[in-house]
């Protein structure tokens, strides 16, 4: 089973500075990958290792392209000039143009963001592919070689689903990435084959952001000093909270 | 004027998207689910297309659930990021080239467009977005909680689509998730990252039998420590949602996937050494310090 690993195609929040008006500024305009992105490749690299396949990332903008070689791709396709936007489809667009570069997948696989959930289902349709999204781990139906077993958690059930390929599988983390790689690994990884593609950046956004501002807060009231802990649980119980 | 719609796949959603929206008394709902959920849509608005999926998932009729917002040019289509609506909003907005903007908490329609206000970087800014219908939004979780419909608001019509569902998913099995504990238990006791040590958990179980709490916690405070059982449920947007008297969070931040896990706790208490920590921000009582010092203060003030 060949699989297509979208990765790295969003900014991390904390590389982002947020002054009191609620305007942003950006300590590194570089892309990383996200807890979500390492279940995918995790996800990816089992059901390619499983069947004998291979995984080929594709990823857009700044940042590390070999980390998904750091964790099992053989390569990458990198569109570098391409950055996430404001509007999702249009993210989607860019990781389409990579994701088509790298060539035909049986399953193409990414993280599933709750910050940009909107990604996927537009990549997918862009691609042609059905979205199966909230995918919690994925392995190939014994039974069937072109179809994949999921399982993924909804509010009160776990569901057992067989995929037929190709599709576009979206994965949510339940745990921060537990093999990450070494610095042999990562080292190796630097050395693995990428190709650049030109995309073409969107000179037009249909989305514009008009104002910002810091959220409200209801700042906790806050025990202090040596009696802190006793107040606190006097202030719970005058609330009959204990 | 733009047409706002909410596409719903769970009970709950309507009322709350449609606060979102204004409570528009133009609205109109896409519904995929169980007839109970078509007329828990039709409370509030203008009219439902429903799409019963039977003993299928609501995903596989992303497609047809798409056809009935293209029939629409000037949706303002607003949903929670389900599987399924995701597939939908996907499918319109590629097709028409229209925006998708996630974790939107207030829509302002207008002649001109529409604006809508998000939430972003991890909760801590509210942007002010503009753009042209049709659009393709999804809510804000943290903020927007599926709640009960009104059911004495006015009734549209429901008219049912029949469709044929996409092969490429077959749903071979649902097991019902047997009840963790966590959901109906008065008090919980939540431990981060910052609870990184076998010490500070020790402290933290003393403290929960102190108070007669469950113990549980954040993602990686439940999964990533070795403290828990490997399956063991965790607090949080993909986890278990609390509805606890009393919820005291240990070494824990408050990052947004944590936060609709407690939104519906009476009093939540965050204890953190990081004074800048965003939970003391949706906390009701906080102490700054190291967990390690307050932990034994508390257990011994509640003795």
């Amino acid at each position: 089973m060949d699989i297509t690993l979208v990765y790295k195609w969003d900014r991390d929040p904390d590389e982002i500075f947020v002054r009191e008006d609620g305007s942003t500024k950006l300590r590194r305009d570089r892309l990383v990958a996200s807890d979500d992105d390492a279940a995918a490749a995790a996800c990816a690299c089992a059901l390619a290792q499983a069947t004998g396949g291979k995984v080929a990332g594709a990823t857009i903008g700044s940042g590390d392209v070999s980390w998904a070689m750091a964790r099992g791709a053989e390569c990458a396709t990198s569109a570098k000039n391409l950055m996430p936007s404001l509007d999702e489809r249009q993210t989607a667009e860019s990781l389409a143009t990579a994701a088509r570069a790298a060539g035909n997948a049986d399953f193409v696989v990414m993280g599933n963001p709750h910050a940009a959930a909107g990604v996927a289902g537009v990549l997918a349709a862009l691609l042609d592919l059905p979205l199966v999204a909230g995918v919690q781990d994925a392995e190939p139906d014994s039974a069937n070689p072109s179809c994949i077993i999921a399982h993924r958690k909804t509010d009160t059930a776990i569901e057992t689903l067989r995929i037929a390929g190709p599709a576009l599988i979206a994965v949510s983390a339940v745990e921060s990435e537990k093999n990450v790689p070494g610095m042999k690994q990562m080292l190796a990884a630097k050395k693995a084959p990428v190709h650049e593609v030109d995309g073409q950046p969107s000179l037009e956004c249909a989305v514009s952001a008009i104002a910002h501002r810091c959220p409200e807060l209801h700042r906790a009231r806050i025990f202090e000093g040596p009696q802190a802990a006793q107040e606190l649980v006097a202030a719970l119980r005058a609330d009959q909270a204990l | 004027m733009n047409t706002p719609w909410i596409v719903v796949t769970e009970k709950g959603e309507s009322a709350a998207l449609l606060t979102m929206l204004g409570n528009p008394g133009n609205a109109r709902a896409l519904a995929i689910g169980p007839r109970e959920l078509a007329e828990e849509a039709a409370c509030g608005t203008a009219g439902v297309v429903w799409i019963d999926p039977q003993d299928k998932l609501a995903e596989s009729y992303a497609n047809a659930a798409a056809e009935s917002l293209l029939a629409c040019e000037d949706a303002i289509a607003v949903g929670y990021a389900t599987p399924a609506v995701c597939g939908i909003f996907g499918i319109v907005a590629a097709k028409v080239q229209a925006p998708v903007v996630s974790n939107v908490v207030k829509v302002f329609l207008s002649e001109n467009g529409t604006e809508v206000e998000r939430t972003a970087v991890d909760s801590k800014v509210i942007e002010t977005l503009s753009m042209p219908a049709p659009a393709y939004l999804l809510a804000d979780t943290v903020s927007f909680q599926p709640v009960e419909a009104d059911n004495a608001a006015p009734k549209g019509d429901i008219k049912p689509i029949e469709a044929a569902p996409s092969v490429t998913i077959e749903l071979v099995d649902s097991s019902p998730i047997p009840p963790s504990g966590l959901e109906s238990a008065d008090c919980v006791v939540g431990v981060g990252r910052g609870i990184n040590s076998e010490e500070k958990f020790a402290l933290a179980r003393q403290l929960a039998n102190a108070m007669g709490a469950e113990l549980s916690g954040t993602m990686p405070g439940v999964r990533d420590f070795g403290h828990f059982d490997a399956n063991a449920d965790y607090i949080g947007l993909s986890g278990v949602r609390l509805s606890a008297k009393t919820y005291i969070a240990l070494g824990i931040s408050g990052s947004t996937p944590h936060l609709p896990g407690i939104a519906n706790c009476q009093r939540v208490v965050c204890i953190n050494k990081d004074e800048d920590a965003q939970l003391f921000n949706h906390a009701d009582y906080g102490i700054v310090g190291d967990v390690e010092e307050i932990a034994p203060k508390l257990i011994e003030a509640l003795s």
